[in-house]
């Protein structure tokens, strides 16, 4: 009878004992925050006493941490990824990025196509067309990637970009561009395919932070106005370089300027 | 009996589940911290822990460890009797001896209440060395403090604060039966003399027992009159040496040894590295060159890691630096613990021991700025390392401004296997051999006079087996040339 009264005693003082470690746990894990209005319209307001002025809205209100990635690119420079990506193309009788028609710089390549205006296109099918060419030539060779669509009056651009645990990669891009008489244009912007090895969580710094930091040491004279923030990895010149870390930054957009902030520290790139 | 055994099962469950709970927190979600993170960091740097730490202070803050007294020993000792000489290199069983007969004498004579003290000339100086007596030679000078904490006494008692110790010389009088301690600053070309009550004749009988049977195969610069001008102006004069460069006349044997470069294959420990700094690899914008270069960013410091050993450490603006701890600005404080950041990085690469390390950097008061460099040493003989495609000139290199470290380069090494013996011929000869000094005369191949400030034995690790050289320190020129006798 004693027995069975510890036991019933224990049972009640272990259950209490998890559950303060099940809070205590949950409590360590937690990798996202979120900033209250408060805040959002206090940094606001120290922005708009630095010439910086921004909507209080378009503060992103949450933040988490983020895994950091290594990126080993498959092409040492855009001449050398057109040229595979030609070779590619010959072997299916296409003409993209044939020498003649593709223009290289040292961060990106571009293919104008010789567009038949007598043949007509519909661009219902141009996203179609894009997928197939993406995955013949391997443009998306190793990465995990999204496409984007745009529809203008006779024109369609769909942009594809890196996108890893859900986070887009900012400052490389493949554009596809599409008028009535087909695909006239391959644009590659920092697009060197890329093995992608995973690295560690890191933590970040709220965006109110780094605002007020970016204000107080910038020092406008003019007016700056802020018309987006958003949140993605950034990639940054890699020219000469095998492998670059894949970083978490906040991208500031004014009026006339972008923003690339380190999400970790906050250092401006 | 059937509710019983719910019970108990009930209770193994959540006892179970406490257990693996508690697993999950200590162990287990460190996937989720970042990397570097240490668990036993954070709670060292707790609150309740800083306190406990106040009430029971195991350590002053201002502890010398083991690495630093090591790098600012006495880089040769020079026992003369008049008629032979003998030179003891750290590490030999015969310096720790010599070493321990000096300190007796200074701890009498920093404990004494009154010393009798004198200023003496600097040739007064060079002339005690043709006698019997204790030659310490440092490679670069003092200030009190740190000589003070280089052999755990109270220099700083005995000598004006201005004063920079490079060489001192012990000898002792057998009639007064005290010991005789000389300092000398060579910068300031000034010498003090110490009369210290502690057996004089026993010194003397030491230096007896130790230059038995040895002959004088070594010269003072000053003895062969290489250190000053020639009367004679229509002879060009090639060379001048500094008055206490000691020369051998005749050929010696050494181990010649293995270099290995822990990182030349191993890439992996480049992260560790970048702990060990001070830094989460994980924040900092990492890269990796064509030739295996990474290189770790953030806006207020670069720290770049080679295949090739080194590891480049620098800040941007002087308070982004590493700070001194407990933000003390004392030279031999910034020697202590960019020593101790070197062992840090030794550790990260897998290497198990700090290579030995000899300061060759002076250790002067100064309120802003110190230098600090060091050379690695094998068998007490410096291990010279210039590698010009990296900016390397010595294995340790630092920059401490105003208390933190805004430079650091290390040239990571390990030696290896002992290999066949080697023999270094001599400095200088008189005979029809060629000396060290007239190839290097030859190599210089200048018309004008050299002015040589240091000859030293030493090691070339610019190969894979080290073997032993000359290495001379010219006025002018940043690297040693090295010449193989």
């Amino acid at each position: 009878m004693e027995w069975s009264r510890v036991k019933s005693i224990m049972i009640g003082i272990f259950f209490v004992v998890n559950v303060v470690l099940f809070i205590s746990y949950f409590s360590n894990t937690k990798t996202s925050f979120s900033i209250d209005d408060k805040t959002l319209e206090s940094t606001a307001i120290i922005l708009k006493k630095h010439n910086i002025v921004i909507d209080a809205h378009i503060i992103p209100k949450t933040y988490q941490d983020t895994r950091t990635f290594e990126l080993k690119k498959i092409y040492e420079t855009p001449k050398k990824a057109a040229d595979a990506f030609w070779e590619k193309a010959k072997t299916q009788d296409w003409d993209y990025f044939s020498p003649q028609r593709t223009r290289v710089t040292e961060r990106t390549f571009e293919y104008i196509a010789d567009v038949d205006t007598s043949k007509t296109f519909d661009l219902k099918n141009a996203s179609k067309l894009a997928g197939k060419i993406v995955s013949a030539l391997g443009l998306d060779d190793k990465m995990n990637i999204e496409s984007k669509i745009e529809h203008f009056e006779n024109h369609v651009k769909i942009t594809y970009n890196q996108i890893y645990e859900g986070t887009k990669v900012l400052d490389t891009a493949l554009i596809f561009e599409f008028n009535q008489h087909g695909l006239y244009r391959i644009f590659g912007d920092n697009w060197l395919c890329d093995y992608v090895l995973s690295g560690g969580i890191s933590p970040t710094k709220p965006i109110t932070e780094i605002l007020v930091d970016f204000a107080v040491n910038s020092q406008f004279q003019s007016i700056q106005q802020v018309t987006s923030i958003e949140f993605g990895y950034f990639v940054g010149d890699r020219q000469n370089k095998v492998s670059i870390s894949l970083i978490p930054v906040w991208k500031l957009c004014t009026q006339n300027e972008e923003y690339f902030f380190d999400a970790r520290n906050g250092d401006l790139l | 009996m059937y509710k019983e055994r719910i019970k108990s099962a009930i209770l193994v469950l959540l006892v179970l589940n406490c257990l693996q709970l508690m697993g999950q927190i200590w162990f287990n979600n460190k996937k989720l911290w970042p990397s570097g993170y240490n668990f036993f960091n954070s709670i060292q740097n707790t609150k309740l822990t800083n306190a406990l730490k106040s009430l029971f202070p195991l350590s002053d803050g201002k502890q010398i460890d083991k690495p630093y007294l090591s790098t600012v020993r006495p880089s040769k000792i020079v026992l003369s009797s008049g008629n032979a000489r003998d030179v003891y290199h750290p590490g030999e069983e015969k310096y720790d001896s010599a070493y321990l007969q000096v300190d007796r004498i200074f701890e009498s004579l920093t404990s004494s209440q009154s010393v009798r003290t004198s200023t003496m000339s600097v040739s007064d100086f060079n002339t005690l060395l043709q006698g019997k007596s204790v030659y310490l030679s440092f490679g670069f000078s003092l200030d009190p403090s740190s000589l003070s904490e280089a052999f755990k006494k109270n220099f700083t008692s005995v000598l004006p604060g201005s004063f920079n110790v490079s060489d001192i010389i012990i000898t002792g009088d057998t009639l007064t039966k005290e010991s005789i301690v000389c300092m000398l600053d060579s910068s300031a070309n000034s010498a003090v003399k110490f009369f210290v009550d502690y057996r004089g004749d026993e010194i003397i009988k030491y230096i007896d027992s130790s230059t038995f049977g040895k002959s004088q195969d070594k010269v003072f610069a000053f003895e062969l009159k290489l250190d000053r001008p020639l009367k004679d102006a229509k002879i060009v004069q090639r060379i001048l040496l500094d008055s206490r460069v000691l020369l051998s006349i005749e050929d010696e044997e050494f181990e010649t040894f293995e270099v290995l470069n822990p990182l030349e294959s191993d890439t992996s420990s480049f992260d560790n590295i970048v702990s060990a700094l001070g830094y989460t690899p994980s924040v900092l914008r990492k890269s990796v060159a064509q030739d295996g270069t990474a290189s770790y960013v953030e806006n207020s410091a670069t720290i770049r890691i080679s295949p090739a050993g080194v590891v480049e450490y620098s800040a941007v603006e002087t308070e982004k630096g590493i700070p001194l701890q407990n933000g003390m600005y004392a030279p031999y404080l910034a020697v202590s613990q960019v020593t101790k950041i070197a062992e840090q990085i030794f550790s990260a690469a897998g290497v198990e021991h700090l290579t030995d390390l000899h300061l060759v950097s002076d250790l002067k008061a100064s309120e802003d700025e110190y230098i600090i460099k060091m050379n690695y040493t094998y068998g007490g003989l410096p291990v010279i390392s210039q590698l010009n495609a990296e900016g390397v000139k010595n294995a340790l290199y630092a920059k401490v401004e105003r208390g933190y470290i805004t430079a650091f380069k290390l040239l990571i090494r390990t030696f290896g296997k002992p290999g066949e013996n080697a023999v270094l011929g001599p400095c200088i000869t008189g005979g029809t051999k060629i000396g060290a000094l007239d190839m290097l005369v030859q190599q210089i191949g200048r018309e004008e006079t050299l002015e040589i400030q240091e000859v030293f034995k030493c090691y070339n690790s610019q190969t894979d087996i080290s073997s032993p050289v000359w290495g001379f320190k010219i006025k002018g020129m940043e690297d040693i040339v090295l010449i193989k006798n």
